[in-house]
């Protein structure tokens, strides 16, 4: 091996060092403002997808029953109003959209069996069209309060069939409908058994 | 001329005279991408700002120990620290922002008016003018993105970094937030530009 190459890989060496210093230092600085500005985002949501929402508490699945947990992130979350009852469990839940993952919320009463409400949490479709999912008060109102008698939905075509399985799509951006659908019957086959699993016991 | 008066030249060059957008056309992609709204303009503007100057004091700095051979590489290596650097750092700062930008901030890495920097000027000057030449060029890269975003926003929704100006009966001109109204509005200001710089539009 020459001088020259020596200098090549001393140089690069060098260079890595640098980086890997500096980005392990700012790494290490952000991390816990990030992780609280993540939770501090997913509260707010919760708390915009049901207002009555005074209390929030964290569950886990631990061997078929739920768990309260203090984990930062539970498998599921409890929303419990003023009376101190839980009102709906919030399942987070993603799939693929028209370019990519979509990421849900969504706000389960088992009780009685009912959505109460989602909210998109993370999406990147199409400005104009396929957003709409994240605005649309007409589509996403459809989610409140729908008694979930038949699982899976499935999506129609606005104002074309009347089922009690079925949702209205948005004009121009049915396939980020769909993949909004398909994420809750995602979350339903995923979920929904396990919360009949641990209905003994009542948290 | 003085050096303190080179150094300040090579600053307002980089801010009017040669702007890296509207005279040298370099980073287009993230200007006609992310200056839909004021917000997403501020915040690409002082991002490539950021790594523009320290990835040109860096290289500066390192001028003399990187192989010409490698050279590339190690300035790639170095811009892509910074943009990681700037990338965790959005997230502290504001999720939201982090999330409206997407695969952009990430792609400050390829952004032309960096490498070119590095390449054509941080590598064979020494730190001051290098740091001088590197903001004067962030802060113009700057200016052009965020007139293009207020131009946008004000007219396409009809607010500034959100707030609203006209009232809810305003008519959006939704064309202008879409792709093609970047094109539109970077065809209008650079006329203007040549304009006031007394060139043949």
């Amino acid at each position: 091996m020459n001088v020259h190459s020596l200098k090549i890989i001393s140089a690069l060496t060098v260079l890595a060092a640098i980086a890997a210093t500096l980005l392990q230092l700012v790494v290490f600085l952000t991390k816990p403002i990030i992780a609280e500005n993540q939770a501090e985002y997913l509260r707010s949501a919760i708390y915009q997808t049901l207002p009555q929402t005074r209390v929030i508490q964290g569950y886990d699945f631990v061997g078929g029953k739920l768990e309260k947990t203090l984990s930062p992130q539970p498998e599921i979350f409890a929303a419990i109003n003023q009376q101190g009852k839980t009102t709906a469990y919030l399942i987070q839940m993603q799939g693929q959209g028209y370019q990519e993952l979509i990421k849900l919320l969504i706000a389960y009463d088992r009780t009685n069996q009912r959505l109460k409400g989602i909210k998109v949490l993370q999406s990147k479709e199409t400005p104009g069209l396929g957003d709409r999912i994240i605005t649309d008060r007409a589509f996403l109102s459809q989610f409140e309060d729908f008694e979930l008698t038949q699982t899976p939905l499935s999506l129609t075509k606005k104002g074309k069939g009347k089922g009690p399985s079925n949702i209205d799509g948005i004009t121009g951006a049915t396939i980020s409908s769909k993949a909004v659908v398909q994420i809750i019957n995602l979350a339903a086959r995923h979920y929904f058994p396990k919360f009949e699993q641990a209905r003994g016991e009542q948290p | 001329m003085s050096t303190e008066r080179k150094n300040l030249d090579l600053l307002i060059k980089g801010i009017w005279k040669e702007n890296p957008v509207f005279v040298q056309l370099l980073g287009m992609c993230p200007l006609l991408a992310v200056s839909n709204s004021v917000q997403n303009a501020l915040f690409m503007g002082l991002a490539t700002t950021f790594v523009l100057v320290n990835s040109a004091t860096l290289v500066s700095l390192l001028r003399n120990l990187i192989p010409k051979e490698v050279r590339i590489g190690c300035y790639i290596l170095i811009i892509a620290t910074f943009v990681t650097i700037t990338e965790y750092v959005m997230q502290a700062v504001s999720l939201e922002v982090y999330r409206n930008l997407g695969a952009f901030t990430s792609l400050i890495v390829v952004n032309c008016i960096i490498l070119g920097q590095a390449e054509s000027f941080s590598s064979k000057n020494k730190l001051l003018p290098s740091v001088f030449h590197a903001f004067g060029r962030g802060v113009g890269f700057s200016f052009a993105i965020l007139s293009m975003g207020t131009l946008r926003e004000v007219i396409g929704s009809g607010s500034f970094y959100g707030v609203s100006l006209f009232g809810p009966n305003y008519q959006t001109w939704t064309i202008l937030i879409l792709p093609s109204g970047g094109f539109f509005v970077l065809a209008v200001l650079m006329l203007l530009y040549g304009k006031l710089n007394r060139r043949a539009p």
